[in-house]
């Protein structure tokens, strides 16, 4: 190839300005060029470094002086060579030195606290210290305490949707309204006389079903009675205190229980929704029938 | 004292007494007298190498007094993760650039006698029209065979093993020595000449015959002189 001797130099030029443009910017920091000079880093790091190098001038400059301090550093120059002081000029140093800091020496003669109070030794942490927690210990509580308050936020939300689940009760003949709740210690006690009792079951706003059924068993899950009964919406309430949740149109299903319908015994009554093949169980009440 | 016996953990697994003498000023014992250690033995060689970074010998024992009570003040910080000479080196380093540019401030904020002759009021300006009407621009032939040599001295760069490029851009683009060379790459001095003349011979075969500009990369440049 024919050609000058810039040439050369230029491809150059211009090959290390394209590398350097690809790197970016960033140049390895002081920490890293150390390590890189003392062959700490692991050899990926250590190629990346050397091809920043290549092309980076002042990274390189760094580096030679870096190298250049170690190296008169190293030497023991004999007393006397240029630029090398007498013993007697190091001990004044030192007095004056001495004399300098003699405020800090004279206190307890301990060097001034270090700025950054990162243990030296991982693995032998400070006893007095062993309340304070490491930085990934921190993070890993913030996030546990993060996701229990977003778990609590969600069991509040679907929980308080719900409205309680009682079951009430009308019994014309004695003009009673009972409520129960689902407690099986305690049962409803339901007369079947002479005539005819209203049970009425709140349902719940979500999730909504497209159909519901109330379901009479036996303890022993014998089904008795089944009724798909139509939902009647319930009067808003007018209560200012109350929430806005409260405040939701809530919806009932009732059904008749006519005299005869049911020996006496205990039942289990249970409100399924249904929606398409699934089905779910909302409610289930225990339910003590009497006759007379 | 019984303190000077006691050994932390981290003292015993330091082998460089300079480290172990660090370690102790850190924890607090005795303190005083390993810090006059750590000044007698670096005392002359910080001397030394602000003498030789140019700076006057006035100048050299401030700097180093300087270095030293930031040292103290400021050993707290060093978490043996590299060594205290590379530690030391940012001080000092910092502390030498500062009075390089208080330095030329000072020379700057001179008086300065401009060199420049001054033309003298109604001499006639001395107009050159013969610059203006020559074109520095390369000719259209010029420019394409520019771009050809560049393309195939790409290529073949391009080509060289990893370490043999750096050495050569090294050398060439930032005109190091081979022994600076060796020290960036962090390799043996003869290994870098290896390089540079494996790379010159596999240049010149993929370039064709023998250019000029590869004279750059194989010679002994200035500064390499001696170099064996």
């Amino acid at each position: 190839m024919k050609g000058d001797a810039n040439v050369f130099g230029e491809q150059l030029e211009r090959m290390a300005l394209e590398s350097r443009r690809r790197q970016g910017s960033s140049h390895p920091t002081a920490q890293r060029l150390a390590g890189y000079h003392e062959r700490t880093l692991d050899a990926a790091e250590l190629d990346e470094i050397q091809e920043h190098l290549a092309v980076c001038p002042e990274c390189t400059q760094e580096l030679l002086g870096l190298a250049k301090f170690e190296e008169v550093v190293a030497a023991k120059a004999a007393a006397g060579a240029a630029g090398v002081p007498t013993a007697t000029a190091t001990a004044a140093s030192w007095q004056t030195l001495r004399a300098r800091l003699s405020p800090q020496l004279a206190i307890g003669q301990a060097p001034p606290e270090p700025k950054i109070s990162e243990p030296r030794t991982a693995k032998t942490p400070s006893r007095s210290l062993w309340w304070i927690p490491t930085p990934r210990t921190a993070v890993a509580l913030t996030a546990a305490l993060f996701v229990c308050m977003i778990g609590l936020q969600l069991w509040i939300y679907f929980h308080r949707a719900q409205p309680a689940k009682d079951l009430i009760l009308v019994q014309p003949s004695a003009f009673e309204v009972t409520r129960g709740s689902e407690d099986p210690r305690h049962p409803i006690s339901l007369f079947l006389g002479d005539a005819t009792a209203v049970l009425s079951l709140p349902v719940p706003a979500r999730p909504a079903f497209a159909a519901y059924r109330i379901e009479i068993r036996t303890l022993r899950g014998e089904l008795r009675l089944a009724v798909t009964p139509g939902l009647v919406p319930m009067a808003s309430r007018t209560d200012v205190s109350a929430s806005v949740e409260e405040m939701e149109p809530a919806r009932l299903v009732s059904f008749g229980l006519p005299q005869g319908s049911l020996p006496a015994g205990d039942y289990r009554l249970r409100l399924v929704g249904r929606q398409g093949a699934r089905e779910e169980i909302l409610a289930e009440h225990r339910l003590r029938i009497r006759t007379p | 004292m019984t303190e000077h016996s006691q050994e932390s953990p981290i003292e015993a697994e330091l082998d460089d007494p300079v480290a172990r003498l660090v370690s102790q000023i850190q924890s607090g014992i005795d303190v005083e007298r390993n810090f006059e250690r750590l000044h007698q033995l670096y005392h002359p060689r910080l001397i030394r190498y602000f003498f030789l970074q140019g700076q006057p010998p006035a100048v050299c024992e401030e700097l180093t007094q300087e270095a030293f009570l930031r040292v103290f003040n400021e050993i707290g910080t060093f978490q043996h993760r590299s060594k205290f000479t590379t530690w030391l080196y940012s001080i000092v380093r910092n502390l030498n650039l500062n009075e390089r540019r208080k330095s030329r401030a000072a020379k700057r904020d001179g008086y300065e006698q401009p060199l420049e002759e001054e033309i003298a009021p109604g001499a006639e300006e001395p107009w050159n029209f013969a610059p203006a009407l020559v074109s520095n621009a390369p000719r259209a032939d010029e420019e394409i065979e520019r771009r050809e040599q560049s393309a195939i001295l790409q290529k073949a760069i391009s080509g060289l093993p990893p370490q043999m490029r750096r050495c050569v851009f090294l050398r060439v683009n930032q005109g190091l020595k081979y022994r600076e060379v060796a020290v960036v790459m962090g390799i043996n001095i003869d290994t870098v000449k290896a390089h540079l003349g494996q790379a010159t011979a596999r240049l010149r075969r993929e370039l064709g015959g023998g250019p000029e500009a590869l004279a750059q990369l194989a010679d002994v440049g200035p500064g390499n002189e001696g170099e064996s």
